[in-house]
């Protein structure tokens, strides 16, 4: 991800520490949300952009591709990274995305957390040589050809997230499997792919998607895309069900 | 469900250290509903009042033969264990005549039986069994007898053995001094939550399943080490054949150096499971701290940021951004600098009013609401509480980062050593098939050998479907638990808010029960506290009684076992047996535990029996309710103490000072001091 080296001005002493990690974070924040940009469901609450963030780690399996962080702290409320925020914050003073409504949630222990309306900030020239590197404008301009797909499948699930009406976005990673996994209490991390020496037994989302197959008649197959669509419909089921 | 017994009545006869307040008439006592304080000081047998109650049930049987150990085993006996002679007699060793005749009785109700127990002091002999007054004959055998005795009181507390009847007394009802209780030692918690929610069916099922992986892996051990015996044999009978021989030195020091690698593949292997959980455990204290770090930090921003609304109301929301972080965290957003100097410039300027972007005096801004000032006390709570979570996430991460790093230290030497280990076994074999000569002993090595690791193949089968089994089964006792585990944990919050000062929270994780030497772990439900701490950020989690204070570890293991006793019986009334809570509190944690306790004992038809020195009245007070209003309250009082100042056989310190001590009991009592 050497591009974003020529838009942080800090990049130089981000890079010397744990700057990949953060090149890492700002990349998905960037592509997350011009996901959301190109089905519509953007601007993006920060609980739904953690949730968004959330659900295409565990489904990243679904696609074939490796898990970004392949575990999560299970909180009351949902899934949070305070890693991914800590840079969400930071792009939006670069210019590189945009905020509006500012709110802070009230937290337990007297704690708080930001919220607020994120988007892309589409007028900014850093932009669109960011994106054409992540491979959000075509494989062809992609640092890194994987990434094309990465961007593929982000397109693909916030499709799929696009039908979960719009207030129940954040809840839908409370109900996917993994997340509701009995066996993990609050304060306890679950690991669908960090550590795991079996994601296939792991990650019960990917499981759950596995078993729509069965559904289906003899010989017919789903897409990664059509999977996608129904495990949204299906957290869409249980967030009612509720 | 299960049942707990509420104990009714109590006899002790012919027992020279109870002789009773009339001499010869013994102890003989109702037990009725609410507190019964046995109180008296050191050496009058408070200590040996409550192990009758408790040998009374178990009679000559524990969970080892020298009863209940500090720590239990990672799996429980299949049948209650018969007590060391010396703790058979452990009340006979305390009277000159060896409780010759004394004689203990016990009632207790189950639901809507009473039960009624005799048993011989001397040697804890069963001397009668009645169920609702009428006489039970468990046969003329003795061992008959306690075997019947056993299978009944399985009936009654409603668990699938007497084992798990031994591991309910001993860790739920009886809290006893300087024993880790429930909640602590991990294997005890497993073994009672089983015992406790599992059917019985599965209960059983689940401790089988458990004797039978470890008996495997003990097999499969067993042989391993024979095998590795005959190799070295082996190794020695070949270089004494041809020690000439350059293959055969060479083959005997591949032989020694393979045993060596095996023998730290082992070692690495034990490590490894270790260091693996230790990672993880790292892991979620580091996530945790990045979270409560994030949300103290916020917390300062959100105090901030309604300074800034209310000051610059129409200011973008990046522009706001960018701002609230200086202040807050003191770093900023666009450079990533340090800006703690510039911090202190910009509070300095917003106590004044001046614009934090442009510098404006307050005469020259428009769209300002005057009058601002910062919530500095607030303020000042926030920014504390956020700086220790900084530090708290910093030292969780370094302890992160080097669980990790020994892991994957072990984990290459492990990966390297297995590589060696294939390449040199290859080796041997090729050496081995070199040798011009095989002498019959040779041969007949190598055939036993090949015996053995056929046989050690066999066991490390039998290990692994034994541990397949116990998996199915731990996976179907594990949704039972966690059923309950909210029910727990709210009523532990409940009831340890009542005791202790810091906030304390029951979290459920997913623990290992550790039943072989070697990589197999198995999981399942477990709790921890989670608690607050002076210098510590938010909650963090203790693993360990370490992690705690002396009296923290045992109110909250109280806490525990309340909601354990509350959950598992859906609230039925029982009988709770402490001994000297009072120890290691000081005067308003006395208090506080004392009123908690008396909640215990006045609601429903529960019993409490504690045991007090005398040595905090503070304590008494409060277990009764606190101040004795009127004259009749201290009667009714005294109707609950078993005063062993009076029936027990008086000690020097008692004859000495017995007025001077009844004194501070009846002042305990009434409160007044």
């Amino acid at each position: 991800m050497s591009v974003v080296k020529e838009l942080d001005p800090g990049a130089k002493e981000a890079l010397s520490r744990s700057g990949r990690d953060i090149m890492r974070q700002r990349s998905r924040v960037i592509q997350l949300l011009d996901a959301a940009e190109r089905v519509g469901i953007s601007p993006l609450r920060a609980g739904r952009l953690h949730a968004f963030a959330y659900l295409a780690d565990v489904l990243s399996p679904v696609w074939h591709l490796p898990a970004f962080d392949g575990k999560i702290l299970k909180i009351e409320g949902g899934p949070h990274y305070p890693d991914l925020q800590r840079e969400i914050d930071r792009l939006v003073v670069l210019g590189i995305l945009k905020v509006a409504e500012i709110t802070y949630i009230s937290r337990p222990d007297e704690g708080a957390r930001i919220d607020g309306l994120y988007s892309l900030n589409l007028h900014s020239p850093k932009l669109s040589p960011i994106l054409a590197a992540l491979g959000a404008l075509s494989s062809e301009q992609a640092l890194d050809p994987r990434d094309w797909e990465v961007q593929a499948f982000f397109v693909d699930l916030a499709g799929a997230l696009a039908t979960v009406p719009d207030d129940e976005l954040g809840m839908s990673a409370t109900m996917d499997a993994t997340y509701a996994d009995e066996r993990f209490d609050h304060s306890n991390v679950i690991d669908f792919g960090s550590w795991s020496t079996n994601v296939h037994s792991d990650n019960l989302s990917l499981r759950t998607v596995d078993r729509f197959q069965k559904f289906l008649p003899q010989g017919a197959m789903l897409s990664g895309g059509e999977k996608l669509y129904l495990y949204a419909s299906f957290l869409g089921r249980r967030i009612r069900a509720r | 469900m299960i049942r707990l017994p509420i104990l009714t009545y109590l006899r002790i006869e012919k027992y020279g250290l109870f002789p009773g307040a009339t001499a010869g008439k013994g102890i003989e006592w109702s037990f009725t509903k609410g507190l019964c304080l046995i109180a008296g000081i050191n050496g009058l047998g408070k200590t040996t009042l409550i192990t009758m109650l408790l040998r009374t049930f178990t009679g000559p049987f524990d969970l080892t033969a020298e009863g209940l150990p500090e720590k239990l085993e990672s799996i429980v006996p299949e049948r209650p264990v018969v007590l060391k002679p010396r703790n058979i007699r452990f009340f006979a060793q305390r009277v000159a005549d060896q409780a010759a005749n004394g004689a203990v009785t016990l009632r207790a109700r189950f639901g809507g039986d009473e039960l009624e127990i005799s048993r011989r002091l001397s040697d804890l002999r069963l001397l009668s069994f009645a169920v609702n007054a009428k006489s039970i004959d468990l046969g003329a055998n003795r061992e008959d007898r306690e075997a019947a005795f056993q299978q009944q009181m399985c009936y009654f507390f409603d668990v699938s053995s007497f084992v798990d009847v031994l591991l309910v007394l001993h860790h739920v009802m009886f809290f006893k001094e300087d024993r880790p209780g429930a909640l602590w030692d991990e294997n005890a918690q497993r073994h009672v939550l089983r015992a406790l929610f599992l059917e019985k069916d599965l209960a059983s099922q689940v401790a089988a399943a458990e004797r039978r992986v470890q008996s495997a892996d003990s097999q499969a051990r067993n042989i391993s080490a024979s095998a590795y015996t005959i190799e070295q044999k082996l190794q020695q009978a070949r270089a004494s054949q041809a020690s000439a021989s350059e293959q055969s030195l060479q083959l005997a020091a591949e032989q020694t150096l393979l045993d060596a690698e095996l023998k730290e593949s082992e070692h690495l292997e034990n490590l490894i499971s270790q260091f693996d959980e230790r990672r993880k455990d790292a892991r979620r204290e580091y996530e945790r701290a990045k979270l409560f770090r994030e949300e103290a930090e916020s917390a300062v921003e959100s105090l901030k940021f309604a300074a800034l609304v209310r000051l610059f109301p129409t200011m973008e929301d990046a522009v706001r951004l960018v701002v609230l972080k200086a202040l807050a965290t003191g770093e900023c957003l666009v450079c990533g600098a340090d800006t703690h100097d510039r911090l202190k410039e910009v509070e300095a300027q917003l106590a004044k009013g001046i614009c934090p972007v442009c510098g404006a005096e307050p005469e020259q801004q428009h769209h300002v609401i005057p009058g601002f000032r910062v919530e500095e006390k607030r303020v000042k709570r926030a920014r504390d509480t956020a700086q220790l979570a900084v530090k708290e996430e910093e030292a969780s991460r370094i302890t992160y980062e080097e669980t990790k790093s020994q892991y994957e230290s072990v984990l290459d030497r492990l990966t390297t050593v297995k590589a060696s280990i294939q390449e040199r076994t290859l080796r041997t074999r090729q050496l081995s098939a070199e040798l011009p000569f095989e002498a019959g002993d040779i041969l007949h090595l190598q055939k036993s050998l090949e015996l053995t690791r056929r046989s050690q193949r066999q066991a490390e089968s039998n290990r692994a479907s034994a541990a397949k089994e116990l998996g199915a089964l731990l996976e179907r006792g594990r949704g039972v638990i966690e059923k309950q585990a909210k029910k727990l944990a709210a009523t532990f919050k409940w009831n340890v808010k009542e005791m202790i000062a810091e906030d304390a929270d029951l979290v459920r994780i997913t623990g290992q029960a550790r039943l072989t030497q070697g990589k197999e772990t198995f999981a399942v439900p477990a709790f921890r506290s989670e608690m607050t701490a002076a210098d510590r950020p938010g909650k963090s989690l203790r693993n360990s009684p370490d992690d705690v204070s002396q009296s923290q570890r045992e109110l909250i293991d109280l806490a525990f076992r309340l909601a354990l006793i509350e959950i598992a019986t859906g609230g039925a009334a029982c009988t709770l047996t402490m001994e000297t809570p009072e120890a290691s509190l000081d005067e308003l944690a006395m208090h506080r535990v004392g009123l908690a306790l008396h909640r215990f004992a006045s609601a429903g038809d529960n019993r409490l029996i504690v045991t007090s020195n005398l040595t905090n009245a503070g304590m008494i007070t409060a277990m009764f309710g606190g101040l004795a209003k009127k004259a009749a309250d201290v009667s009714l009082r005294q109707q609950h103490i078993i005063n062993l100042l009076d029936v027990a056989a008086p000690n020097q310190a008692v004859l000495r000072s017995r007025a001077q001590y009844q004194r501070i009991l009846m002042s305990a009592l009434t409160g007044k001091r």
